[in-house]
Order: structure tokens, then sequence, then C-alpha cells
């Protein structure tokens, strides 16, 4: 676990008490947002399969229309999300060097974060746009 | 029980070197890295006295709360679904043919891959001592791990799908 030492001189008690709080709220905001992190990606991953699952049972036991398509949206999911947070981050970085300079490091994870929970979203549809198109096609 | 919290831990240290390199690969051919060239970018980059490359490399690499780790840890929590669902499928095919998962399997094994992933990396942060000890590896020992997470995962995968037609 990672420790922190927070130091302080106690000349204003109640200002003093006041930064604490604020600095041990930063600290469990930044738990809960790695926690928050690990839960999308996770659930994205896990509702990527089940969908395939679904699909397969929905076609009666064969790799199917349904399968592929939820096939292709998990894929394109996975691959969205990760192109997504990566254009965020670098995105995010770039606003947060406006914000006095300290928001480079939280400008970078929620960019990534952001754009990967986009970019998932859009790769999902694009990924199922592509079997829908080839069956179209047929 | 060490041995599976060793073998978790050196899953998740393996996504997240893998996720890394990945993004350092990325940083090759990011087109959002061209942001970074424009004049006023440039100049309050100079002012703030930072390598913003190195912000962004800095975002991902971060062990205690970087994008990289959040990754690898929602990629082992699926990693360990799956395993569960390919292998209760598997037992469940050859008891009744004609059955299949309901929600409870789901919520079961969800309930499962969490307390794992919970008690034997997250808790405490427990996966920051491993971090630590793993980073000592050798070349060739980073590299059989990294192979050896690789194929698990893929292993997994493939035993999913084979699940899904499996029957007896």
């Amino acid at each position: 676990m990672a420790k922190f030492l927070i130091v302080e001189a106690r000349f204003y008690a109640h200002l003093n008490d006041m930064l604490i709080a604020g600095a041990r709220g930063a600290l469990e905001a930044a738990g809960t947002y790695k926690s928050l992190g690990r839960a999308t990606v996770g659930v994205a991953v896990i509702i990527g399969g089940l969908q395939v699952y679904g699909g397969y049972q929905q076609d009666g036991g064969h790799f199917g229309y349904h399968a592929q398509t939820a096939a292709a949206g998990a894929t394109g999911g996975l691959i969205g999300g990760w192109v997504g947070a990566e254009g965020g981050a670098a995105a995010g970085a770039a606003i947060g060097v406006w914000f006095g300079g300290v928001g480079v490091l939280p400008g970078a994870v929620i960019g990534g974060f952001v754009g990967g929970f986009f970019g998932s979203q859009a790769g999902s549809s694009i990924g199922s746009g592509v079997v829908n198109y080839y069956y179209d096609q047929k | 029980m060490k041995r599976l919290e060793i073998s978790l831990n050196i899953l998740h240290y393996s996504i997240y070197k893998t996720h890394y390199n990945l993004h350092l690969f990325a940083n090759k051919i990011n087109p959002f890295n061209l942001i970074h060239k424009l004049p006023f970018q440039k100049r309050r980059y100079e002012e703030l006295g930072i390598d913003i490359n190195k912000e962004i490399n800095r975002a991902f690499a971060d062990k205690d709360s970087g994008l990289s780790v959040m990754v690898a840890g929602g990629v082992l929590f699926g990693v360990i679904f799956f395993f569960l669902f390919a292998i209760t499928n598997f037992l469940i095919n050859a008891i009744n043919d004609a059955a299949s998962l309901s929600a409870g399997y789901f919520i079961t094994f969800g309930l499962v891959s969490l307390i794992a992933c919970y008690l034997f990396v997250f808790k405490k942060d427990k996966y920051l001592v491993y971090f630590k000890e793993f980073e000592s590896w050798t070349k060739s020992e980073s590299r059989k791990y990294a192979w050896i997470s690789f194929i698990f995962i893929v292993a997994v995968l493939i035993m999913f799908c084979v699940s899904l037609g499996w029957h007896r």
C-alpha cells in the first residue's frame, strides 16, 4: 500500500484541519478512481464475452449472425477503448497544462479514461456495423 | 494459496507491462500527439519546463494509480471470470447436454473473480510489493513470464470459445 506523510505546522488549527481534510480527500479520490477504472475495464471485457455467449444461444448453438455481431462488437470495443485512451490521454494532457501546470497528470489520466470509454463505444458500433454491412451485402 | 497469489500477481504485472509497452508503441503513431506540436502548446510546455511525452508516459506507467495499472486490474478480473465461465460450461455440458448458464452463474463468477482479485492482488495495494520484486527480474525471466501470461490468456479465450460449442 502506498504511504503518504502529511506534515503540518499547527498555527491555525482550523485551517490545518481543512487542509488535512482536503489532502485526505484527494488521496481517497485517487483510490476511488483507480477502482472505478478497473471496474469499467473489467465490466466492459465481461459484457463483451457475455454478449457473444448470448448471441451464440440466440443463433441456436451456432456461430451465426448474432454471435458474430457480438464478437465483432466486443473486439471493436477493446481496440476502440485502447485507441480512445491513447488519444484521450494526449488531448487531456494538452488541456491539463493550462490548469496551473499541475493538471498534466490528472488531465492525461482523466482524458485516457474518458477517451477509452467513448472509444470503446465507437469501436463496438464499428465492429458490429461491419458484420451488419457484410450481411446486408450478402 | 501463496502460489495462487504469486501467479495472479505475475499475470497482473505482465498485463501492466504489456499495456505500457503498447502505449510506448502507440506514441510513435498516435495522431493526437500532433496537438503537442502546436506553437502555443509548445510555448506552454517551455514555460512550465516539462517534457509532455514524459508526463503522458508517467500517467500510464504510474504503478499506484496510472492508466496501465487500471487496465491490468480490469483485464485480470475479466480473465478470471472467463476462466471460471469456461470450466463451468464444460462441466455443466458434460452433465446435461441441453444445459446453459444463467444469470446466477454469471453473478457467482463475477463475485469469485472480484474476491480473488481483491484478496490476492488489490487488497492494501499488495501488488506494489510484487511489482518491486518482479522489476528485479532479468530480461530472460521477464520475457519468460510475459509469454506464460500471454499463452494463459489466449488459452482462456480458446477455452471460452470451445466451451460455447462443446457438447457431451
